[in-house]
């Protein structure tokens, strides 16, 4: 073997399993709740991130042994950590599903990176040491990314803030337990490639029955919303009579709750119709009429007030996954 | 041009109809008050609105409809509502603009109550 084949053959013996691992967790994803725009975003950051660590690790290793083990795992899992809380952040992702595949593609990026950025440490290594690196550390890295996206998800009902450290400390310890080489690389490998993909399809087979409850639950409460609102018998039921008991709103608001209820359901229905689509298959259907509908909403939320807003949350519980509706369909039509 | 609202302006005998097909919201309400103005201007008493095919309407529309009611009232006019039903009603009625308003299942049925008696 020629040394330029060796070194591709390492390369692709480090970089070709996550990215393989990486594929295999956007097939499962049969809601395809994560676009390849995403996924490449997500993929990139963890590459900034890893050059960012190297440069990091760079200037702190001579001053430091003891760095590579027990210091670098804190400000890889920070950075890495960060496209996940910018993705909660910004509602873009709400599911466990989503949160795994682009915690991995950020892992699966720094690993890339960190790969291309070790090659002349390794390159005498021999092929097994790149097969370790590519199944151990490189899956390592995007298992670790992706469990601070589970966790963060898993319990957002503890507060974002708490999710996501608790999340990062999970990240840590995993990184440290690696990097300090506490099992022989072999087996830490082994433990990696045998527990990972168990641990996936579990939480990939719950999140997704998860989905279709809350789906279906939603569909339905939407529907029959909108059924009542198109018959006129709404104010002859619980909500409505509720609606009608908020005295202290003038008419005209109490006018706008009902129109937020009805776009409200309208977009989620659309949103959770497109859903189904996309899990049998079929392209999205995007609303035509979507924009002028969330412009509509912008314009109802300023009539409504923040008083009004808090009035009408029971009726119209926006969610982080109802936010993210919006969102996903807002997206669909305008790619 | 809106795609959201269509409003087409027709005559039964001499009173003016007119029919909003779609949605009316904050971004096209505009397009009725122009027109009622118009209406309004050529010195139209009655004006009969058909709002059976009108399946959206927010504060901004219902505001729409209680100037024109507005200002037919002054003259002595008045705004007849047909085909109010579903959300529309709801609509109206919980912001009691209702009571302002004729109401009626048709255009022609409004026609037929108007129309001076011999």
């Amino acid at each position: 073997m020629t040394p330029t084949n060796a070194t591709l053959w390492s390369l692709a013996a480090g970089i070709l399993p996550v990215f393989a691992f990486l594929a295999a967790l956007a097939i499962l994803d049969t809601f395809k709740l994560v676009r390849p725009a995403s996924l490449a975003a997500a993929v990139a950051f963890g590459g900034f991130a890893a050059l960012a660590c190297y440069q990091l690790s760079r200037f702190i290793d001579p001053n430091f042994p003891a760095y590579p083990s027990f210091g670098a795992p804190w400000p890889e899992e920070v950075l890495k950590s960060a496209w996940i809380l910018y993705l909660i952040r910004t509602r873009r992702v709400a599911f466990m599903v989503d949160a795994a595949i682009c915690g991995f593609a950020v892992g699966a990026g720094f690993a890339l990176v960190e790969n291309l950025t070790c090659l002349p440490q390794f390159l005498g290594s021999g092929l097994a040491v790149w097969i370790l690196r590519g199944f151990g550390t490189a899956i390592m890295h995007g298992g670790t990314t992706a469990i601070v996206g589970i966790v963060a998800i898993a319990m957002r009902r503890f507060g974002p803030r708490r999710s996501l450290a608790l999340g990062f400390l999970c990240a840590v310890a995993i990184h440290t337990a690696w990097d300090a080489a506490l099992l022989p690389p072999l087996y830490a490998s082994l433990v990696v490639v045998l527990g990972l993909p168990p641990m996936f399809v579990f939480i990939f087979v719950r999140s997704e029955r998860s989905l279709h409850i809350w789906m279906g639950r939603k569909l339905d409460k939407d529907l029959e919303l909108l059924q009542m609102l198109q018959t006129g018998t709404f104010l002859e039921t619980p909500p409505g009579r509720y609606l009608q008991s908020l005295h202290t709103f003038p008419p005209a608001v109490l006018g706008d709750m009902v129109c937020m209820l009805q776009l409200s359901s309208e977009i989620s229905a659309t949103a959770k119709g497109n859903l189904i689509r996309r899990s049998a298959g079929l392209p999205a259907e995007s609303d035509p009429e979507l924009n002028r509908k969330l412009t509509e909403l912008d314009y109802l939320g300023k009539s409504l007030g923040l008083a009004g807003r808090h009035a009408l949350a029971p009726l119209l519980s926006l969610s982080s996954r109802d936010r993210w509706e919006l969102l996903r369909l807002t997206g669909s039509t305008q790619v | 041009m809106n795609p959201g609202l269509t409003l087409k302006i027709s005559e039964i005998e001499d009173l003016p109809v007119l029919t909003l097909l779609g949605r009316m919201d904050a971004a096209n309400h505009d397009q009725f008050d122009t027109i009622a103005d118009r209406l309004v201007a050529a010195g139209h008493l009655v004006v009969a609105v058909d709002l059976t095919d009108l399946t959206y309407i927010s504060s901004a529309g219902t505001e729409s409809l209680r100037r024109l009611t507005s200002s037919l009232r002054e003259r002595g006019g008045s705004v007849c509502l047909c085909g109010v039903s579903g959300v529309v009603k709801t609509v109206l009625e919980i912001t009691r603009v209702l009571p302002l308003f004729q109401l009626f299942d048709a255009p022609e049925t409004a026609h037929a109550a108007t129309r001076p008696t011999p």
